[in-house]
């Protein structure tokens, strides 16, 4: 093998590892666009210092509320060392939209099991939106390391059918009424 | 000229004149490309049906993200 065919070798292999990582863009790209999927990048910010007095996360607007068109919004705060609220029930099969934001350091949200996945900073809403297929609990811990407690701060994200969901005449849903 | 100049000439000198070597060295060269081929192409295959089999198995059936 003289000098020339071991450079023309070269090239076919490099093409070759090119077609390689062509495949794997293309069904990236073709992929995304079919089922409009995309990473969260809501850019929303909102007080932190402020947090427990807006009207969108004050204490009594957390959790799971059921909106007219048949779709889910949760809201949630992320703080030192506890998700609030603790037990987050979602219903099967329908959108759900997840707002998280945090009034003290930067913490991680993710849903075991799912591709519901974001970081959660201070001054800004993050914004999840998927879809549940299977009943059953997720565990939601804190992926960034956040303090001393990181450790012990999860909450548990509940699928719930269709046939057992319950909410309340507001729309107001809870792990207790809905299991 | 250094002594190990001179020395590292000699060496070469040697090594391309020595008519066995040079046969053994084209009848390797003959082969090894074949199985360097083969076995990175092997290596390529194997690493794109892993990246598949995780995003098509794994990551798809976790649900939408947007």
């Amino acid at each position: 093998m003289d000098e020339q065919e071991i450079v023309k070798t070269e090239l076919r292999w490099g093409m070759v590892v090119a077609a390689a990582v062509g495949v794997i863009v293309a069904v990236i790209i073709v992929s995304s666009f079919v089922l409009a999927m995309h990473p969260p990048s809501h850019v929303e910010t909102i007080d932190p210092t402020t947090l427990s007095k807006s009207r969108e996360f004050a204490e009594g607007n957390l959790g799971t509320r059921l909106n007219p068109d048949g779709s889910v919004t949760v809201r949630i705060i992320a703080t030192q060392y506890a998700f609030v609220p603790r037990c987050i029930p979602v219903p099967q099969g329908r959108p759900v939209t997840i707002r998280i934001t945090s009034p003290d350091v930067i913490h991680g949200f993710i849903i075991a099991g799912t591709n519901a996945n974001t970081m959660v900073v201070p001054g800004y809403v993050a914004e999840v939106r998927t879809v549940f297929k299977d009943a059953g609990d997720h565990l939601m811990p804190c992926h960034e390391y956040c303090g001393f407690g990181h450790s012990e701060m999860w909450s548990l994200v509940r699928v719930v059918a269709q046939s057992k969901w319950h909410n309340d005449e507001n729309g107001r849903a809870s792990c207790e009424t809905s299991r | 000229m250094s002594i190990s100049k001179q020395s590292r000439d000699a060496n070469r000198t040697a090594e391309v004149s020595d008519p066995a070597d040079e046969a053994r060295l084209e009848e390797v060269l003959k082969t090894v490309p074949k199985g360097a081929l083969t076995l990175a192409g092997i290596a390529l295959g194997l690493l794109l049906l892993a990246w598949l089999a995780v995003y098509f198995l794994i990551f798809l059936p976790r649900g939408p993200i947007s």
